[in-house]
C-alpha cells in the first residue's frame, strides 16, 4: 500500500477543508493528481477513526465504478504506515466552486451549465447505490469548463449532523436527515437533491447576501427553522431571480421528500426549460446591489440602494451607444420601504425578462 | 435476464425514451420511460448537453439496442421545426452510437408496408394490441416511442 504513495511527489497545498488538507501531486501514472490527507479528527475516537478510514476504504471501491465526466474520478485511496489516508484523485485545473460563490450571485446560464452537470453526475453515483450526503459548492470542481462533483464518502450517516454544524452547511441537509425525535437521520438520494437544491440557492445570490440574510443563524437555528417545515417557501430572493427559478429551488428543497424531484435526472430535466436570459450580472453588497445586461450594443444599469432597512431607493438607466442615458425605471429620488422595492424591482426585471 | 431495449422520437426539443424488456416474442414491460428537453438558449450547447444525457440513460440502464423513429420527408411544407427535429435526431443518433450499442433507425412507412397488416398509427391507437403486448400502463404518447421497438423486435 505505502509503495504507491511513495511514488507520489507533493507540491504545494491547494486547498483544505474539515477532513484534511488537498495537495497538488506528481504521479508517475496519471501526471498531476489532487492528493488529500486525511487524518483522525480532533476529538474523533480511535476506533471511530477506524471505521471512518475503512469506510473511506471501502467507498473507494464504488466510487471507481462511477467514472462519469461530471464526477472527480478517483486514482486510488491508499493508507501509509502512520494511519493518514491519502485519497488520490483527479486534478481540476480550475478549482472549486468556492471562489465563484463568494464573488458574488452568478448568471442563470452559469448557474443552469453548473448544475446540469453537478446532477447528471450526481444521477451517475445515485444509479450505482451510492448518497454523496455533502453536495455544496465547494464540492462542485471545474476542470476546463466541465463541473464534477467530489469529496464522496467522506462524509458518513454517523457523523454528517455534526460535520454540517461545523462546517457550515447545516442548511444543505434536509428535513429527514435530522430524524425528528428519534435522531437518527437518514440519507438518501432525495437529500442530495436538496442540498443540489441549496447549492442552486447560494450559487444565484452569492456569499454576501447568504451571510447578510442567515449569518446570525446558529447550526441549531437552522435546524429548527427546517425542521418545523417551510424553509424554502421562507428563503428571501434576489429580485432578477424569476419566479420559474424559485419554484425549482422549493421543489427540490420541499418538505415532504415525495413532492421534491424523483431523481437527479428529473433535476436536470426541470432545469431544461428554465430562463437563462437576458443576463444580467449581478454584484451585491449589504447597502448597493447593481445589475448590468449588454444587450446589442445598449446597457441597462439598475442599481437598489439600501440606505437602512426601511429606506430603499432603486433606478435603471439605459445607455445606448452615443452615451445618451434614459432612465427606464426607479422611485425617481423618492425612498421606499423594503416591501415596496422589492416589489417594483421584481416586477422591473420581470417584464425585462 | 432478458434484454433492455430502447425505443425513441425525437422532435424539435424533446427525445421520448421508452425503456422495454422482451419477455416472449410478443410481449413486453416498461421498465421505464423519460422525455429529454433540450434546453432553452443557443441550440448547440444545449445539444451537447442532450447529447452526455442520452449516453448517460443508455449506459446507465444497461441497453444492448436504440431504435430510433427515422427523418421522414414531410408531405406538407418542410418547416424550421422539422429541420430543427432532424438535427436534434442525429444528435440522439450519434449519443447511441457513442455509448457502444446495436443503433436501429425505423422508418413508418416501411414498418407500415411490412409490419403486420395495417398501419404504424392503426397499430398505435389500438388499446386492445396495447393489452396484448403486456403495455397497456404504458402513455399514449409514448407508445410511439415503444412502437419502434415492437416493430424492430416483435416475433
Amino acid at each position: 500500500m505505502s509503495d504507491y504513495t511513495a511514488q507520489l511527489t507533493l507540491r504545494g497545498r491547494i486547498g483544505g477543508g474539515q477532513f484534511g488538507d488537498v495537495f497538488e501531486a506528481g504521479c508517475p501514472l496519471n501526471g498531476k493528481v489532487a492528493v488529500k490527507l486525511l487524518r483522525q479528527k480532533t476529538g474523533e475516537s480511535p476506533a471511530d477513526w477506524a471505521a471512518r478510514s475503512a469506510d473511506l476504504l471501502a467507498e473507494a471501491i464504488k466510487m471507481k465504478s462511477a467514472q462519469h465526466r461530471n464526477v472527480v474520478t478517483v486514482h486510488q485511496v491508499v493508507r501509509d504506515a502512520h494511519g493518514v489516508v491519502h485519497l488520490v484523485t483527479e486534478f481540476c485545473n480550475a478549482g472549486s466552486l468556492d471562489t465563484d460563490y463568494k464573488a458574488g450571485p452568478l448568471p442563470l446560464a452559469k448557474v443552469r451549465k453548473i448544475i446540469t452537470h453537478a446532477s447528471a453526475g450526481l444521477e451517475c453515483v445515485h444509479s450505482r447505490g451510492m448518497v454523496h450526503r455533502d453536495i455544496k459548492p465547494s464540492n462542485i470542481l471545474c476542470h476546463s469548463g466541465t463541473f464534477k462533483i467530489g469529496d464522496f464518502g467522506l462524509v458518513t450517516d454517523r457523523i454528517i449532523r455534526g460535520y454540517a454544524s461545523v462546517a457550515g452547511y447545516v442548511s444543505h441537509l434536509a428535513p429527514e436527515v435530522f430524524g425528528g425525535a428519534s435522531r437518527l437521520g437518514v440519507t438518501s438520494a432525495k437529500t442530495d437533491v436538496w442540498a443540489l437544491g441549496m447549492t442552486v440557492y447560494r450559487l444565484l445570490h452569492g456569499h454576501s447576501f447568504f451571510q447578510d440574510h442567515f449569518g446570525l443563524l446558529t447550526p441549531a437555528d437552522f435546524e429548527r427553522k427546517i425542521v418545523s417545515g417551510g424553509f424554502a417557501v421562507s428563503l428571501p430572493w434576489l429580485p432578477h431571480v424569476p419566479e420559474r427559478w424559485r419554484k425549482f429551488v422549493r421543489k427540490a428543497m420541499h418538505d415532504d421528500p415525495t413532492q421534491r424531484f424523483p431523481s437527479a435526472h428529473a433535476m436536470s430535466q426541470a432545469l431544461a426549460p428554465l430562463p437563462i436570459s437576458p443576463s444580467w450580472a449581478c454584484q451585491y453588497a449589504y447597502n448597493l446591489v447593481t445589475w448590468k445586461k449588454a444587450e446589442a450594443g445598449r446597457t441597462t444599469t439598475v442599481e437598489w440602494v439600501i440606505l437602512s432597512p426601511r429606506k430603499h431607493r432603486w433606478s435603471a438607466i439605459k445607455t445606448g451607444s452615443a452615451k445618451r442615458t434614459i432612465c427606464i425605471g426607479g422611485t425617481r429620488g423618492a425612498e421606499v420601504n423594503l416591501t415596496t422595492a422589492r416589489t417594483q424591482l421584481e416586477n422591473f426585471f420581470a417584464a425585462s425578462n | 435476464m432478458p434484454d433492455n431495449l430502447i425505443g425513441v422520437v425525437v422532435g424539435s426539443d424533446y427525445a421520448e425514451v421508452v425503456l422495454l424488456q422482451q419477455t416472449g416474442p410478443n410481449a413486453f414491460t416498461v421498465a421505464d420511460e423519460t422525455t429529454l428537453s433540450l434546453q432553452t438558449g443557443d441550440r448547440p450547447p444545449a445539444y451537447n448537453v442532450l447529447h452526455g444525457q442520452f449516453c448517460d440513460y443508455v449506459q446507465q440502464h444497461d441497453a444492448v439496442c436504440v431504435c430510433i423513429k427515422q427523418t421522414a420527408l414531410s408531405q406538407r411544407a418542410t418547416r424550421m421545426v422539422h429541420l430543427q427535429a432532424a438535427e436534434l435526431r442525429g444528435v440522439v443518433q450519434a449519443a447511441a452510437a457513442a455509448s457502444g450499442v446495436e443503433v436501429r433507425l425505423v422508418n413508418k412507412a416501411a414498418v407500415s408496408r411490412t409490419f403486420g397488416g395495417r398501419k404504424v398509427d392503426e397499430y398505435i391507437s389500438d388499446n386492445a394490441y396495447w393489452d396484448r403486448l403486456g403495455l397497456s400502463a404504458l402513455k399514449k404518447g409514448l407508445r410511439e416511442a415503444a412502437f419502434v421497438i415492437v416493430a424492430e423486435f416483435a416475433g
